[in-house]
């Protein structure tokens, strides 16, 4: 499993504050804390700090990258910010993300001159939220054949199934891993994922409704997550699903892990 | 317990077949239309709001409800018209452009038809220029913008500074609220209030028509 570590997200206020104080500290703390939990990626962004932020993305990139060589996933929907932190990467980054609405030929654009890995988000070609697993469908549709069209090489792309809160929208949880499985069938070299906690928004318990849905999402063929990887029932919580789901040969990591544990 | 006592329950229960059947017989029974949405609906919806503002009722329960409100709203407009009830106020609303989000949008909108408002909900990746068509046709006192994303809250800031341009700005009240929205960000752009949830939402609502 791909886990994006979602951590370091100006919409979370501590992380807004250390931004607007300049609290490499803090930064430098929620680096380390993703990096020892296991995250394949980290998630940066700065956009809450809205005039800012092609500034603040490029000190935290900079106080990030000194801290650890793990990849960074550069969450903007701006092309000038998503440019600008690129450039100050050192290994290709990951861009979080590309929709099909207006912007999306600029990004695509700086994906090929990059080289980067890029995450698609299948909404935009018309007006409001793709709800029912048809319109998403169709919106997936669109943006790979985009990319394909433009040369986008299958194993730099990641599918957002794009999850909605159960609480506002009954049908929010079954459609995502509904979706997760027909784009699993429908583009088979695209690594599919999911920022899974929008599915417990406004509902008491939310961990316990992120670990369960989680586990329904893996044997769905969730490649990967946008995750907080420093909770550890969440990530016990993958490693005992892909055992389950056989993704884990022998049991090999799930024994590994609960080894290690004791 | 009276009808309107019974009904207010049944609203705040989100239960949508009994309060519907309640509002017609409120009707039938020749209630005042006015007096079944202050001391009936309004009140549940204001009981609901502060419930909702302290955590002890979640977002589907606070849906239910405004979704049973909707449907006693939509028979008893009508009758709020013919007995030539005046609306508190007049309130255009919609999510900014680029924006998909609605849920949020539609509480809000839901929670202040329930206060009393004329509610013009425009829907989801509105136009500046939407906007400015739907002031000018229906000349509310309240505009209620709304924002999920860090990007598109940007377009909040556009519409206030398009109003001025217009001139119209000085002719309609601007509020604003979503995720990202903060109460300094309000005041940069020169918004005239904000609301962290629905119910914040219909209180600043309110407290700008009264300062009128």
């Amino acid at each position: 499993m791909i886990i994006i570590g979602e951590l370091i997200n100006s919409t979370r206020s501590k992380v807004k504050k250390a931004i607007e104080d300049k609290n490499e500290g803090y930064i430098r703390k929620l680096v380390k804390l993703q990096v020892e939990a296991g995250a394949n990626y980290l998630d940066v962004n700065s956009a809450m700090t809205v005039k800012k932020e092609i500034e603040d993305l490029k000190w935290l990139i900079e106080v990030i990258q000194d801290e650890t060589d793990v990849k960074l996933a550069i969450d903007t929907p701006a092309p000038e910010a998503m440019e600008a932190g690129i450039k100050l990467c050192k290994k290709p980054p990951l861009m979080n993300s590309i929709t099909n609405e207006g912007k999306k030929e600029k990004l695509i654009k700086i994906a090929k001159e990059y080289n980067t890995e890029l995450i698609a988000l299948p909404l935009g070609s018309k007006k409001g939220l793709p709800v029912n697993l048809e319109d998403r469908l169709n919106e997936a549709k669109i943006i790979l054949g985009d990319l394909e069209k433009e040369g986008i090489n299958q194993d730099k792309i990641y599918l957002d199934v794009l999850i909605l809160g159960i609480g506002s929208n009954p049908s929010g949880g079954r459609t995502a891993i509904q979706m997760a499985g027909e784009c699993k069938k429908e583009f088979p070299g695209i690594k599919i994922i999911g920022g899974l906690s929008n599915i417990s928004f406004g509902l008491p318990d939310r961990k316990l409704l992120n670990r369960v849905f989680l586990a329904m999402m893996i044997e769905a063929g969730l490649d990967g997550a946008i995750i907080d990887p420093s909770d550890k029932d969440l990530m016990e919580t993958i490693i005992a699903s892909e055992a389950i789901t056989g993704r884990d040969k022998y049991c090999k990591s799930y024994i590994k892990y609960m080894r290690g544990k004791k | 317990m009276s009808l309107l006592e019974e009904l207010k329950i049944q609203v705040e229960e989100g239960m949508e077949d009994e309060a519907l059947e309640l509002t017609k017989k409120a009707i039938d029974d020749g209630i005042n239309p006015k007096e079944i949405l202050d001391d009936a609906l309004i009140s549940a919806m204001k009981n609901l709001g502060e419930k909702y503002s302290s955590g002890e009722i979640y977002v589907p329960e606070m849906l239910m409800s405004a979704n049973a409100m909707k449907l006693c709203m939509d028979i008893l407009r009508p009758k709020l018209i013919e007995a030539k009830v005046k609306p508190v106020g007049k309130c255009v609303i919609g999510t900014v452009k680029d924006d998909l989000h609605d849920i949020g949008q539609n509480l809000v909108s839901t929670m202040l038809e329930g206060a009393g408002f004329e509610v013009y909900n425009l829907g989801s990746d509105v136009s500046t220029d939407e906007f400015l068509n739907s002031i000018k046709e229906k000349q509310p006192h309240i505009l209620a913008l709304s924002a999920m994303l860090t990007t598109t809250m940007l377009q909040m800031e556009v519409i206030i500074k398009t109003l001025k341009e217009e001139a119209m700005r000085d002719k309609v009240k601007v509020i604003i609220g979503g995720a990202p929205i903060t109460p300094d960000f309000a005041r940069e752009i020169g918004a005239d209030g904000y609301g962290k949830d629905a119910t914040e939402a219909v209180e600043m609502a309110k407290k700008l028509l009264s300062n009128r």
